[in-house]
């Protein structure tokens, strides 16, 4: 078999830059994700 | 081309290779070699990421799709930002914590030896090929409009990419990733300002932007939910984050980015950011490509775009019907012109009924045009059978040469050999890895020396490199062998992702059921390539589903088998 944990888990519990959790970090990504689909549409309808 | 065009592309690519090299020539351990040490902070991981799908290909043709098809192909890359939360949510702990190298030692963790063999020999049989097309397309378009000699080409970027890639391995990989999305960002900021320069006086970019939109080409999100139409806000957000998945979470080229990543936590933002900054990045270059249409609008463009084709059909018995319908689509290219300054003119006034009225005029004129240029294509594939009558990929490139000023044209093609070259030498660096540590150092030689393996990892490297250079001199005589790539590709990424799938989210699921399944599904897959007419984009869908479905139905079986074992 190979090697396993040859190495302590890499910082599994750190917290993400500026946001307070990961999960407020995805959210964030899935906000802008929908504000980007939103600001295409209004760029594709506004010179249609 | 030029002198300083010469010079300036030669001096970027030469400071790219020689950096990679000299930065990363003292590395003597395996762990530096295959997973740069696992010092790499997150903008390192997440620039490697994103160099690693930007392919020539993809920075030559996404332009030309714009121009053609409109911006619908923005679509294809609304999935990346889930899928990269899903992977860094699941996949990076895991292979975080198993202290892998490669994505399919995760598999014999997980399951056994026999999945981590077949997801490895899965991956080499496909990548191995495709690693030699991504030499050779661009080669192929670069030598049609610049009269490159193809071999050469092909020759000198899989020679350069080679030498960085076996000296440094992962390290020089990243490295050159970092100066390569330098080098291709600039060009593309310096393009879009070209273009914007080269306009005519009156047309500032909204008026550009409105010529654009009244003509179809910015229609970046498209709700309509209808499956025979390949780009949609749907069809991006669903099977696009099963691709993307697949892609970035399964593809060991991909995996080993952010496996030298040096923490969880600089693994996690290096893909999240991949997944904050692809969308607008693919929106900056379809943008490019749109304006390029617009440009084209007030200089006419070329009927066809390949000009070796065009040079055939001249000296062909079909050269005086193919030159008159050149001049008619120049007089009609002049009428439309004076159509749109009229049109921007009624925008400006607020004049809506004369804007209506000429964008009725400009759509009419445009569908003309485009009746006239496909019958020109029909006579350049008369004239020449071979000819697949798409020129696409020649769009961008044209543009750039025949209007940008000199040196600025070397910049662009450093950009577009950078691009070329970040995607080989991570796809050599991956194939190297799963080779050595999956197959050789797995199955062949269990008790080699860390120098050995080093040693071994080098010359696959090489053997990879001159594995896909082989296949890109030869592709240029087998035609048909290119579609093949892309076909072999679906015929296995299906199975590979239906694998992974089960591995990461089936706790119940084991290695003799999954096997079996993958085997299963790996069959049908072709079979339905081998009897049926089913699109083979669908084969990644069909395999993946096979896999998970399959799994489901045999673990209980191979449960019982196992207890009464």
């Amino acid at each position: 078999m190979i090697e396993k944990n040859t190495i302590p888990q890499n910082g599994e519990n750190e917290k993400p830059p500026v946001f307070k959790s990961w999960k407020r970090l995805y959210i964030f990504v899935l906000v802008q994700l929908s504000v980007l689909i939103l600001l295409f549409y209004i760029f594709t309808k506004a010179f249609e | 081309m030029s002198l300083t065009d010469w010079i300036v592309m030669c001096g970027f690519i030469g400071f790219i290779v020689a950096y990679g090299t000299w930065k990363t020539r003292k590395i003597n351990n395996m762990n530096d070699y295959h997973r740069a040490g696992r010092t790499t902070p997150w903008w390192t991981v997440a620039l490697s990421i994103m160099a690693t799908q930007a392919s020539a290909i993809t920075f030559l043709s996404t332009p030309g799709q714009a121009y053609v098809d409109g911006m619908r192909f923005l679509q294809f890359y609304l999935g990346l930002p889930i899928a990269m939360i899903i992977l860094a949510v699941t996949a990076v702990p895991i292979y975080n914590k198993l202290n892998v190298f490669t994505a399919y030692e995760y598999l014999e963790n997980r399951f056994d030896l026999k999945n981590r063999i077949l997801g490895s020999v899965l991956f080499l049989s496909q990548r191995g090929l495709a690693a030699g097309f991504t030499i050779y397309a661009p080669a192929l378009i670069l030598s049609v409009i610049l009269g490159w000699e193809i071999n050469y080409t092909i020759l000198i970027i899989g020679t350069l990419v080679i030498i960085y890639t076996t000296v440094g391995g992962s390290n020089a990989v990243n490295k050159t990733h970092l100066l390569q999305m330098g080098v291709i960002t600039f060009g593309m900021f310096a393009a879009f300002y070209m273009i914007y320069q080269l306009l005519p006086d009156e047309v500032s970019v909204v008026d550009a932007a409105y010529v654009a939109g009244k003509m179809g080409k910015l229609n970046a999100i498209d709700f309509t939910f209808d499956l025979s139409n390949r780009y949609t806000f749907w069809s991006g957000i669903i099977g696009g984050t099963f691709l993307m998945l697949s892609y970035f979470g399964t593809d060991q080229s991909q995996v080993q980015r952010y496996l030298a990543g040096s923490s969880i936590k600089q693994s996690r933002i290096g893909l999240i950011v991949n997944g904050l900054v692809k969308i607008p990045m693919q929106f900056i270059i379809l943008f490019i490509g749109a304006m390029v249409f617009v440009f084209f609008q007030f200089i006419a463009p070329p009927i066809y775009f390949n000009p070796v084709e065009t040079r055939n059909i001249l000296n062909s018995e079909y050269a005086e019907e193919y030159q008159q319908l050149e001049e008619s689509y120049v007089q009609l290219q002049e009428e439309k012109k004076q159509d749109i300054l009229e049109m921007l003119s009624a925008i400006k006034n607020n004049d809506e009924l004369k804007e209506a009225s000429l964008k009725k005029e400009i759509l009419e004129k445009e569908n003309s045009a485009k009746e006239i240029r496909e019958q020109a294509v029909g006579l350049i594939k008369t004239a020449n059978p071979l000819s697949d009558g798409n020129d696409t990929n020649y769009i961008f490139i044209s543009f750039i040469i025949n209007f940008l000023p000199i040196g600025l044209i070397g910049l662009i093609l450093a950009a577009i050999l950078s691009a070329s070259m970040s995607s080989t030498s991570a796809e050599l660096n991956a194939l190297a890895s799963t080779s050595v540590i999956d197959i050789y150092k797995r199955l062949i030689k269990k008790d080699g020396s860390e120098k050995h393996y080093l040693k071994m990892s080098k010359i696959t490297t090489i053997f990879w490199g001159m594995y896909a250079i082989t296949f890109a001199l030869f592709a240029s005589e087998l035609g048909s062998l290119i579609e093949a790539v892309n076909i072999l590709g679906s015929l296995v990424y299906g199975t590979i992702l239906g694998i992974f799938l089960c591995a990461f989210y089936i706790k119940k699921a084991n290695g003799s059921s999954v096997f079996y399944s993958a085997l299963i599904a790996e069959a049908v897959v072709l079979y339905a390539y081998l009897f049926t007419d089913i699109p083979f984009l669908w084969y990644n869908v069909i395999g993946c589903t096979l896999v998970v479905i399959l799994s489901l139905i045999l673990t209980p079986l191979f449960n019982k088998v196992e207890r009464i074992g």
